[in-house]
């Protein structure tokens, strides 16, 4: 897959909000992530005495059964599989969605889900090697994500791990014999890396730490949302509506063949405000808000929620009235959050280092190592060891990646200059190793993706005199107006060979600055375009207002949660186009009145 | 996650204390009477009538009126009926709504681990809405695609009033957009179309209220929890199964229903089910599985009778003995030669050549629009004269137990009817909703519209000559013989839908491939799982293996040289009744076994 997508919220149990945005593929993988990451089902069948079983007899139960199965399997078939991981997921989860003062959903559960992973042939060339131009019906696809009793592993676990065992190498085996002769008969590649490095084995446990709090002690916080959702009561132009709480603790287990063996756990919560109207041109209109939280907030005030909810209420009243824009190039400034998913979709998917090997990718960075890419005050990390900026805790936050390789930061461009890929187990070099960013959900194979990606200025300049300076570009070209993107839902880059090298940043909030000084204009329908080696010269300051988007990222090992950093930016120019646009009216009748 | 209640299952109601007929809006219409129930006199071997009325909670006009989600729907259709137009458009001339309310639990449990066991509570609604006249409607028609609007609001988990009617509404007014240009695109390709059929599209029928709430009974979910994990742990002491589960669940269903001309009910059902379904691959890899179903509207009281932990091992004894039998047992190849359906698989036979194809009889205008083949044999001959097929939707009970198929109101609350489907082997009836299908004047439902189309109840197959067992059995050998092959065979299972969702094991969806698309007086039937050889001389059955069907025809069924004497009951997806015996096949075609399978397991 070549196209990527971010988005600022996590996958939703009803998705209304992104169902018109999302492509066939990318609905699918939103689902898919749903099912894996909240934990599809509730199991309640485990007594509170058994749940999950001890956390030292569940790992030493899989490397045992790992060794076995993998000393059975090399010896069962000429081509051996040199690598087996297990991975072992615990979900804990509670969901909550309101709308208008009552309950559209209230669930919570529990679930374990299990993914193995076989590799045959060599760290150096094996059954993941990117295949060219080979469209094959027959492959086996393995078997993953198979749910498990929340319960100690016995002989269902066993049973199913066996299964899976099984088809995961025949899976390989399958795309071994393939691969190879896919390479035999194509041109020579380029890549000198390794399809699988080697890595220190790493053994860790958390800490035990306290489980979710109950459903009932929630009861307080629902019924602050639930309050709060009133306000969406009434409202001619209100078309569609929700505040929805997530949280999620998930306890990962990994054990592989080379000896590593982890249990630590990952939480994320946050309570969300969505509202979409439409304006009468047909055109989708909607804004978010997101509170995000490691632990449940139970005494989250109410006001801070409803204030949010009215806010998000005048601004969406302000945006369907406001006049859709024509198509620009010129001066912007890109309000934090909207410069940290720039980086993100500009920079961030452009240096994920398996996309260096894969012929029919864009490899834009390839070959720019120790080239200015940017302004010299510019630095950009990826740091997934940072669990919070600014007192927001971080949705990229991890100890280990999904290789179980521990996350490190990674500089990735130093004052303008590009320095480094983010790895996985995958790699460029012969010498390469992980940098620890191989993530991927449940099932996927992991590939390099981001965590916290981070742009840094070492220079900077109030945020209001941004502005300033944005005036002063547009009397220099002779413009009106230049544009300030407030607000984003997200955004999407091809990075592929077949596709121009280029990106979309989806802003939801944008306002025209005058040149003249005359008060700004709210206008709506246009997303920001570019492709990548341009645009990044193009940032000519940088604010002193570093702010976080969370979100989930969407790639070809699912939808996993990231972070960006960055302060808001003016950039000398960049592109403007329309905005797709839904060709319905809005309802004809007004929503029904609503009877508290 | 959000488990839409699209299946069919819990479908079954309950018979009626009463329908009370009421003055329609356009046309006065007489009080009507539920027909009583009564056990058709011409199925052998059925026994009384267990009355289930004792059972019943209240009915009355004023359950109905106080029902605060029927109010609700009520309010949101008269908005619409009285305000929704777009100009110089026409508005709506009909307009119901059924919604949706299912409370389920489910379990699921392998080699005596609980996998899951889980309660959840969906809404679902379906909405017809119609633009036009009776005559000439937006339905019925077969064009291209309208992208309508997408604004789509999520049902509420609990009745809440405001967040139904606002679900409602928005679909409502994507239904009317779309219902317009759906008309449009009809009348456009109707004006440079000749032959178009002189049916209206939908018909006025009777306006009836009705009230019916059966009490819940959910199952003790300690108690299933713990048969689950008791019966699956048993199923580990049989390593060579490669997977096995056991299931069971609850569906206590509410179905409100308003419409435009003035129709209200509200009707629950229910369902339990208990399934194991067992799984292993044969010797050259291909794969076996068999099931065990029990599936009632009544509570299963798990731990007794036929659901005690005792009689389940009972019952699956014999099924594991043949799977072990056929583990090793070479497959039989192509099979061309007599057949006899007996058990289950001669109900799923029934079902699919004459109650499936009935869901869409109608056939709608457009450039890819099929006739249904069923249709153009009314009044022909399709099985042989001695056989007739009724359908009894007033039957309640067979043998002492509730019938799925037994319903009193359809989905477009129309009263069922008692209809005789095949007399003398000539088709005679149809299931028939509002929607009129048969070329004839004064179009008259007989309340057989349900989940969205033609739909059976309690369907039975009788025989004016039916033949014992033993006889059939002895006439299947006899006929072997004279085709050479020495033997006939037996199917008695073919692949469950239900069971076969508890199957998680990758091979487990080689058994899902079925030959061909339905169609044209063709249908498909299910790989068997059970199939047995008959042996002509001895008279010896032995299971076999590695056949599937290819696609049949209806022609096939006046091959039916005999009928069985004792009717076998299956009730696909707990949502209807077949009452079928064993149906004896002169002739019939079976595929044997690819020739490559998937290797068996690396890991013991």
């Amino acid at each position: 897959m070549n196209s990527i997508r971010v988005h600022r919220s996590p996958p939703r149990h009803s998705p209304p909000c992104f169902r018109p945005r999302l492509s066939a593929a990318f609905s699918a993988l939103r689902l898919l992530a749903a099912l894996i990451l909240l934990g599809a089902h509730g199991a309640h069948c485990a007594t509170a005495g058994e749940r999950g079983g001890k956390t030292e007899d569940r790992l030493r139960f899989y490397q045992d059964h790992l060794r076995k199965y993998l000393s059975i399997l090399q010896k069962s078939d000429s081509i051996k599989p040199y690598f087996l991981a297990y991975r072992i997921n615990d979900t804990l989860y509670h969901s909550f969605l309101a709308n208008n003062g009552g309950v559209i959903e209230d669930k919570s559960g529990a679930s374990r889900y299990l993914g193995v992973e076989a590799r045959v042939g060599t760290g150096k060339f094996d059954n993941t090697h990117p295949m060219r131009e080979n469209l094959d019906f027959t492959a086996w696809d393995g078997y993953q994500n198979i749910r498990l009793p929340f319960e100690p592993e016995g002989k269902a676990a066993e049973q199913a791990l066996k299964v899976a065992t099984d088809f995961a190498f025949r899976a390989a085996k399958d795309q071994f014999i393939k691969i190879k002769a896919n390479v035999d008969v194509r041109p020579a590649e380029d890549d000198t890396g390794l399809d699988f490095a080697s890595a220190a084995p790493v053994r860790h446990r958390d800490p035990p730490s306290l489980p979710p709090p109950p459903r009932d002690s929630l009861d307080g916080l629902y019924a602050k949302i639930r309050k709060a959702s009133l306000l969406f009561a009434n409202r001619r132009h209100l078309y569609s509506s929700q505040i929805d709480f997530n949280y999620r603790k998930v306890k990962k287990l990994l054990v592989n063949s080379d000896g590593t063996s982890l249990a630590h756990t990952e939480t994320l919560g946050n309570i969300g405000i969505y509202v979409e109207t439409k304006a009468q041109d047909g055109m989708i209109l909607w804004l978010t808000r997101d509170f995000f939280f490691k632990e449940v907030p139970r005494d989250f005030p109410y006001d801070t929620l409803a204030q949010a909810t009215e806010a998000l209420l005048r601004r969406l009243d302000t945006l369907r009235a406001a006049p859709v824009m024509e198509t620009y190039v010129g001066p912007v400034i890109l309000q934090n959050i909207a410069a940290a998913v720039f980086t993100h979709e500009v920079f961030g998917h452009r240096v994920e280092g398996h996309r260096q090997k894969a012929v029919d990718e864009g490899q834009t960075f390839v070959t720019k190592i120790n080239q200015g890419l940017a302004a010299p005050f510019i630095s950009i990390l990826d740091d997934p060891t940072r669990e919070f900026a600014g007192g927001v805790p971080l949705n990229g936050y991890y100890r280990f990646d999904d290789e179980g390789v521990p996350s490190r930061p990674t500089p990735l461009m130093a004052e303008g200059v590009f320095r480094d890929f983010l790895f996985s187990r995958s790699v460029i070099s012969p010498k390469g190793a992980s940098n620890g960013h191989g993530r991927g959900v449940l099932g996927m194979a992991p590939t390099a993706r981001m965590g916290n990606t981070i742009l840094q200025v070492s220079r900077t300049v109030p945020a209001s005199a941004l502005r300033d300076s944005l005036r002063a570009l547009l009397k220099k070209s002779g413009k009106p107006y230049g544009l300030l993107l407030h607000d984003i839902s997200g955004g999407f880059t091809y990075t592929g060979r077949d596709l121009p090298q280029s990106f979309r940043v989806e802003p939801l909030y944008v306002s025209q600055i005058f040149a003249d000084g005359r008060p700004d204009k709210v206008v709506r329908g246009v997303d920001a375009v570019g492709t990548p080696l341009v645009s990044l010269r193009q940032v000519a300051l940088a604010g002193d207002d570093p702010a976080v988007f969370n979100g989930y990222c969407g790639a070809e090992s699912g939808w996993i949660p990231v972070s960006a950093v960055a302060p808001s930016l003016l950039l000398e120019s960049m592109e403007f186009e329309s905005r797709a646009k839904d060709q319905n009216m809005p309802p004809i009748l007004p929503p029904p009145e609503v009877r508290p | 996650m959000i488990r839409l209640p699209m299946k069919v299952s819990a479908m079954a109601c309950i018979l009626s204390l009463a329908v009370m007929a009421q003055a329609s809006p356009k046309a006065k219409t007489a009080p009507a009477r539920a027909p009583g129930p009564h056990v058709p006199v011409d199925v052998p071997g059925v026994p009384p009538i267990q009355s289930r009325s004792s059972n019943l909670s209240d009915t009355s006009v004023a359950s109905l009126e106080a029902s605060p989600v029927l109010k609700a729907m009520g309010h949101e259709l008269k908005r619409s009926m009285d305000s929704l137009r777009i100009k110089g458009r026409p508005r709506p001339y009909f307009l119901s709504y059924l919604l949706w309310d299912v409370e389920s639990h489910h379990m699921q449990a392998s080699l005596g681990s609980c996998e899951m066991a889980d309660d959840d509570r969906q809404h679902m609604a379906e909405i017809d809405l119609r633009v036009g006249g009776f005559d000439e409607d937006n339905t019925n028609f077969q064009g291209g695609i309208v992208f309508g609007p997408r604004l789509r609001l999520p049902l509420p988990q609990e009745n809440d009033t405001n967040l139904l009617r606002l679900s409602l509404w928005a679909a409502t007014d994507a239904k009317y957009k779309v219902a317009v240009e759906m008309l449009a695109q009809k009348r456009a390709f109707l004006a440079n179309h000749s032959g178009r059929d002189s049916l209206p599209d939908f018909s006025r029928q009777k306006v009836l209220t009705r009230y019916r709430a059966e009490p819940r009974t959910p199952p003790d979910t300690a108690l299933t929890t713990a048969l689950g994990r008791d019966l699956s742990g048993y199923l580990a002491g049989f390593p060579w199964l490669l997977e096995s589960r056991v299931g069971y669940q609850y569906y206590y269903t509410t179905f409100h229903y308003v419409d435009s001309d003035g129709a209200r009910f509200i009707e629950t059902v229910k369902e339990h089910t208990l399934t194991v379904a067992l799984f292993t691959q044969a010797k050259d890899g291909s794969p076996l599985w068999d099931y065990l179903r029990i599936s009632t509207r009544d509570p299963l009281v798990l731990g007794q009778g036929a659901v005690s932990l005792a009689a389940l091992k009972d019952s699956l004894a014999p099924l594991l003995k043949r799977m072990d039998y056929l583990r090793t047992a070479a497959p039989l190849a192509n099979y061309r030669g007599p057949v006899l359906f007996t058990g289950r698989a001669a109900g799923e036979l029934l079902n699919k050549s004459l109650l499936a194809p009935q869901a869409r009889l109608r056939e709608p205008a457009g450039t890819g629009a099929e006739p249904n083949f069923m249709i153009s044999l009314a009044g022909r001959k399709l099985f042989p004269s001695e056989v007739t097929v009724i359908d009894t939707p007033s039957m309640a009970a067979w043998q002492g137990r509730s019938l799925f198929g037994n319903y009193v109101l359809d989905q477009q609350g129309q009263p069922a009817e008692d209809i005789v489907l095949v007399k003398d082997g000539r088709v005679k009836d149809f299931f028939q909703g509002k929607v009129p299908v048969l070329k004839a004047k004064g179009h008259k439902s007989n309340g057989h519209w349900r989940y969205g189309g033609g739909f059976p109840g309690v369907t039975l197959l009788r025989s004016s000559h039916p033949l014992s067992e033993a006889d059939l059995r002895s006439r299947l050998g006899a006929m072997g013989a004279d085709e050479g092959t020495g033997y006939g065979l037996i199917v008695s299972k073919v692949v469950d839908e239900d069971a076969f969702k508890l199957l998680r094991h990758p091979l487990a969806a080689h058994l899902a491939v079925t030959d061909g698309l339905d169609g044209r007086g063709s249908f498909s039937l299910a790989p068997p799982c059970e199939v047995d050889m008959y042996d002509s001389r001895t008279g010896k059955v032995t299971p076999v293996r590695g056949l599937s069907f290819p696609v049949l025809d209806t022609k096939s069924l006046r091959d039916i040289a005999a009928v069985g004497d004792r009717p076998f009951l299956h009730e696909p997806q707990a949502a209807y009744s077949v009452l079928c015996p064993s149906l004896l096949f002169t002739l019939l075609d079976l595929k044997g076994g690819r020739n490559t399978q998937p290797r068996l397991p690396y890991l013991p």
